[in-house]
C-alpha cells in the first residue's frame, strides 16, 4: 500500500509536474523521497521564494502545477512571497509544507505557528493533511489548483501523517477520468469514419451506430461528473455547465436513441438487418 | 498640528527608538520623511526580512521597540519570515506598512490582498489606522509591542491617512512600575524550599532578558548557591566562566544527556524567565514532577511543555532582587562542586574532536582566542549553532545574538550588522553556515552601504549538514542537501568587503586578526568537511 507522500508524488507525477523546488528541513524528508521515487526531480535552492518563482515559470511553460517544498515555522514564513505573487499572478501551484504531529503539538511551543492562518489570504485553500481521507484531499488541492482561476493552493503535512500508508487510489481523478472517456469517444468517432470511408456498408452502420451511442453517453456523464466536481457552482445560470448538461441529455434520446443504436447494433452482429442510421 | 505620521513618528522617538529598517514603496514615503525629521535615522535593506533582522538586533542592544518599514503587496509578503521571529523570539517591534486608500480599493485589486489577515497569525495584533482615532492606536501599538510577553504589532497605514492632521498629543506614553512577589503563603513555600535546597538548579531564558535582570539573577544565584542551565539566547546572563554555569542548553542531544543528569539530580527546579519556546522536543517536562519547583515569569503561563509546583507573574527584576533579600545565605553549602561541574566537563569532552583536528570546533575555538571578551557574536541556524552553543562563552546579556524561536536560517549576517550599527565600539563577529549566508547574501552589500567593520565567518561544507544527517539516521538517500562550492572569499570583494578562504587554525587566527584592524567587513571562508558535526547529534 502506497504512503500519504507517495499518493500525493502520483497525483502531482499523473498531472504532468516533472520538477519541485525548495529547501528541506527534517520534517519534510519522506515527501521529497516520494516525489524522488515518483520521477519529480527535486532541486534544492537558497530562498524558498525564489524557489517558488521557479516553479511559477515552469508551471507556465509545461502547463501543469508548480510544486514548491519547503519545512514548517521559517520554512513557511520564508515562501510567503512566492505563494501571493501565484494566488495574484494565478498561478496553479501546490505547496507542500511540514507540520509538528498532533501528538506532539499541545505540549510543544518551539517554531510554531498557524501555517493555515498565514497562507489563508495569499491561497485559494490550505488544508492540513490526516490520515483518514488523505488521498481525497491530496486530489481535491491537485483539481482546485488548477481550476479555473488557477491558484496555490497548501497542504500542510504532518510528520508521521507523510509515511502512513493509505489505500491505493482505485478511481483515476474526475478529471481524468473525464478526459479518457471523452478521447474513447472520439477515437470510436474516428474509426466510424475511416470505416465508412473504406465503404463496407454493413460495417459502417455498425460503426456508426456504436459511435453515436458512446458519444451521447459519454456527454452526459461527463457534463454531469463536471457539475458535481464544480459543486452548487455547477448549477448556477451564469456558469454554461448546466446548459452543457441540458444540451447532454439530449444525445441519449434524440432519435435514433440510443437503445435503437444498441438494437441496430446487435442485429447487424447477429447476422441480421439493422436499419438505423444508415448511410450510403 | 502633526499629521499621523509625525505623532506616529514622535511617539517611537521617545519610546527611544533611533533606527528604522526598509525598503521605501512611494506608499510609506510620508511616514519615512516623519521619522527621519523626528530623529530616526531610515536605512535602506536589499530585502525587508533581512531589514527585520537588524532592527531585531537593534531593539535587543538598546532596549527599545525595533522599526521595519515597508510597502504594500510584495513589502508585506517579504517581511512575514521577520515578523514570525520577533513573534516566536519575543522581540519588540513596530511593523509599519502602507495599504491602498479605502476611497480606491472597492474598485481596485493590483498587488492587493489582505495585510492584516496574512500577519495576524505572527505578530500580537494588527491594526489598520485610519484618520479617526489615529493617536491613540499608535500609542497602544507602542505600548503592546513592548508588553510582556515583547512581541511584534503591525500598524497598516493607508497613504493619505498618514499625512492627515491630528491633534497634538498632551500626554507621554505611560510608565510602567516594576511589580514583584507578593507576600504570602505561596513566597514563604518557596523561601523554605530555598533554605533547605542542597541541589537547587535554576533554568534561566527570555525572562531576564526581557526584564534586565541578569544583575539581581547574579546576586541570587550566588546566594542561593544555585546551578544556573541558561537557553541558549540567555547565555551570558550570568558569566560563563561563573562555577555556577553549567551552560547553554537546547540544541545538541549529546550535551542534553548530560544535562538531564542535572536535571534529574537536582532537588529545587527554578525557572526564571524560561520560555521553552526555544527548545526542541526534548524538553518537553525534562524533570520529574515531583521535584520542588517554581516558575517567574512576566506573564501567566500559555504552554503546558512543562509544569511547575509554583508560578508567580512578576518582573523578574524586582521578583530577584526581593528573593536574594528573602533566601537565607547558601553559598559554600550546595552542590556546585558536584553534579554541576561535572557535566560542565562532560559537554565539552563529548564535543572535542580526537586531537587538534580542523574542524568546526578549531574554528569556533581559535575566534574565540582571538576575539576579545567584549566581542559581541551573532549566530546563524545550523549544524554549527548546535557546536557553537555550547564551546562559544559568553559574558554578558544578549553577547550572543540568534533566532531561537523561529530558528530561522539567514539571520546571522543582519542581526551583525544592527549589532554594529548601535555599538561600534565593539567588535562583532557573525557565525554563518554556507546555505544561511546564501539566502540573505544581499544584504552583503548594506553592510557595505553602512560601511560596517564586521567579521563574518561562513562554516563551508557544501551542505545542508543538519539535514543530511537526519536522512542518514532515516535510511534515506541524499537528496536535495549537497550544493557546489561558492568562492565565498570572491563574493566579500565583489560587495566591497575582504574576502579571504582558511583550511587551518593558523590561517584562521591571521585573518581574524586582520580582520579586526580593517575598516571594512571582512568575510572568512572557514572550510570544513561536513563529517565532523557527526559528534554532536
Amino acid at each position: 500500500m502506497p504512503t500519504v507522500a507517495e499518493h500525493l508524488a502520483h497525483r502531482l507525477h499523473e498531472a504532468g509536474v516533472r520538477h519541485a523546488f525548495g529547501i528541506p528541513g527534517g520534517e519534510v524528508l519522506a515527501v521529497m523521497d516520494a516525489l524522488a521515487r515518483a520521477g519529480i526531480a527535486f532541486h534544492l535552492v537558497k530562498h524558498e521564494t525564489p524557489g517558488g518563482f521557479m516553479a511559477d515559470a515552469v508551471a507556465h511553460l509545461t502547463r501543469t502545477p508548480g510544486v514548491l517544498v519547503a519545512t514548517l515555522g521559517p520554512g513557511v514564513s520564508n515562501l510567503v512571497t512566492a505563494v501571493a505573487h501565484a494566488y495574484l499572478d494565478r498561478t496553479p501551484m501546490l505547496v507542500l509544507t511540514a507540520r509538528i504531529d498532533p501528538g506532539v503539538a499541545p505540549t510543544y511551543t518551539h517554531q510554531i505557528f498557524d501555517h493555515g492562518a498565514l497562507l489563508r489570504p495569499v491561497t485559494k485553500a490550505t488544508f492540513t493533511v490526516g490520515r483518514d481521507g488523505a488521498t481525497a484531499l491530496v486530489d481535491r488541492a491537485v483539481l482546485l489548483a488548477t481550476a479555473d482561476p488557477p491558484g496555490p493552493v497548501h497542504l500542510d503535512i504532518p510528520v508521521r501523517v507523510a509515511s502512513m500508508e493509505v489505500e491505493r487510489a482505485r478511481e483515476s481523478l474526475p478529471r481524468r477520468a473525464m478526459a479518457i472517456a471523452i478521447r474513447a469517444a472520439r477515437a470510436l468517432l474516428r474509426e466510424a469514419a475511416q470505416v465508412k470511408m473504406q465503404g463496407d456498408r454493413r460495417e459502417t452502420a455498425l460503426a456508426i451506430n456504436e459511435s453515436k451511442c458512446m458519444s451521447a453517453d459519454v456527454g452526459f456523464t461527463v457534463t454531469d461528473r463536471a457539475i458535481r466536481l464544480a459543486g452548487g457552482r455547477g448549477i448556477l445560470r451564469k456558469y454554461p455547465l448546466e446548459r452543457w448538461h441540458r444540451d447532454a441529455m439530449c444525445g441519449p434520446v434524440m432519435a435514433p436513441a440510443n437503445d435503437r443504436c444498441l438494437e441496430t447494433a446487435g442485429r447487424i452482429l447477429c447476422g441480421l438487418e439493422g436499419k438505423t442510421l444508415e448511410f450510403v | 498640528m502633526p499629521t499621523v505620521a509625525e505623532h506616529l513618528a514622535h511617539r517611537l522617538h521617545e519610546a527611544g527608538v533611533r533606527h528604522a529598517f526598509g525598503i521605501p514603496g512611494g506608499e510609506v514615503l510620508a511616514v519615512m520623511d516623519a521619522l527621519a525629521r523626528a530623529g530616526i535615522a531610515f536605512h535602506l535593506v536589499k530585502h525587508e526580512t533581512p531589514g527585520g533582522f537588524m532592527a531585531d538586533a537593534v531593539a535587543h542592544l538598546t532596549r527599545t521597540p525595533g522599526v521595519l518599514v515597508a510597502t504594500l503587496g510584495p513589502g508585506v509578503s517579504n517581511l512575514v519570515t521577520a515578523v514570525a521571529h520577533a513573534y516566536l523570539d519575543r522581540t519588540p517591534m513596530l511593523v509599519l506598512t502602507a495599504r491602498i486608500d479605502p476611497g480606491v480599493a472597492p474598485t481596485y485589486t493590483h498587488q492587493i490582498f489582505d495585510h492584516g489577515a496574512l500577519l495576524r497569525p505572527v505578530t500580537k495584533a494588527t491594526f489598520t489606522v485610519g484618520r479617526d482615532g489615529a493617536t491613540a492606536l499608535v500609542d497602544r501599538a507602542v505600548l503592546l509591542a513592548t508588553a510582556d510577553p515583547p512581541g511584534p504589532v503591525h500598524l497598516d497605514i493607508p497613504v493619505r491617512v498618514a499625512s492627515m492632521e491630528v491633534e497634538r498629543a498632551r500626554e507621554s506614553l505611560p510608565r510602567r512600575a516594576r511589580v514583584g512577589l507578593a507576600p504570602g503563603g505561596e513566597l514563604d513555600t518557596l523561601v523554605g524550599w530555598l533554605g533547605r535546597a542542597e541541589r537547587p538548579l535554576v533554568l534561566a531564558g527570555l525572562g531576564i532578558l526581557h526584564h534586565d535582570a541578569h544583575a539581581e539573577l547574579r546576586a541570587f544565584v550566588r546566594r542561593a548557591g544555585a546551578a544556573v542551565i541558561t537557553t541558549y539566547k540567555a547565555k551570558g546572563v550570568v558569566a560563563e566562566d561563573d562555577p555556577a554555569v553549567i551552560g547553554g542548553a537546547g540544541l545538541s542531544p549529546v550535551a542534553d544527556r548530560a544535562l538531564f543528569k542535572a536535571l534529574h539530580a537536582a532537588d529545587l527546579i527554578l525557572c526564571f524567565g524560561y520560555d521553552p519556546v526555544e527548545m526542541r522536543d526534548s524538553w518537553i517536562q525534562p524533570w520529574p514532577t515531583e521535584t520542588d519547583s517554581a516558575e517567574i515569569a512576566g506573564a501567566p503561563k500559555d504552554h503546558v511543555v512543562h509544569r511547575t509546583r509554583l508560578e508567580f507573574v512578576a518582573d523578574l527584576k524586582a521578583a530577584l532582587a526581593h528573593l536574594s533579600v528573602l533566601v537565607p545565605e547558601r553559598a559554600g553549602r550546595t552542590w556546585l562542586d558536584g553534579t554541576p561541574a561535572a557535566v560542565r566537563t562532560e559537554i565539552a569532552e563529548s564535543l572535542r574532536p580526537p586531537g587538534a583536528r580542523w574542524g568546526p570546533h578549531a574554528v569556533i575555538a581559535t575566534c574565540r582566542r582571538v576575539f576579545p571578551r567584549e566581542t559581541l557574536a551573532t549566530v546563524d541556524t545550523g549544524a554549527h549553532r548546535i557546536l557553537l552553543s555550547h564551546i562559544w562563552p559568553c559574558y554578558e546579556p544578549y553577547g550572543l545574538l540568534q533566532s531561537t524561536g523561529l530558528a530561522t536560517m539567514g539571520y546571522g549576517v543582519p542581526s551583525a550588522i544592527g549589532a554594529k550599527l548601535v555599538r561600534p565600539e565593539r567588535p562583532v563577529v557573525c557565525f554563518t553556515g554556507d546555505a544561511s549566508l546564501e539566502m540573505v547574501i544581499g544584504d552583503l552589500a548594506t553592510l557595505r552601504d553602512l560601511r560596517l567593520p564586521v567579521t563574518i565567518v561562513c562554516f563551508a561544507d557544501r551542505s545542508l549538514a543538519l539535514i543530511e544527517l537526519k536522512q542518514r539516521r532515516l535510511g534515506l538517500d541524499n537528496l536535495g542537501v549537497d550544493a557546489p562550492a561558492t568562492d565565498f572569499a570572491a563574493i566579500g570583494r565583489a560587495y566591497g568587503g575582504h574576502g579571504v578562504r582558511v583550511q587551518n587554525a593558523s590561517e584562521l587566527e591571521h585573518a581574524c586578526r586582520e580582520a579586526l584592524a580593517r575598516d571594512t567587513f571582512t568575510l572568512i571562508e572557514a572550510v570544513i568537511d561536513k563529517a565532523e558535526y557527526a559528534q554532536q547529534m
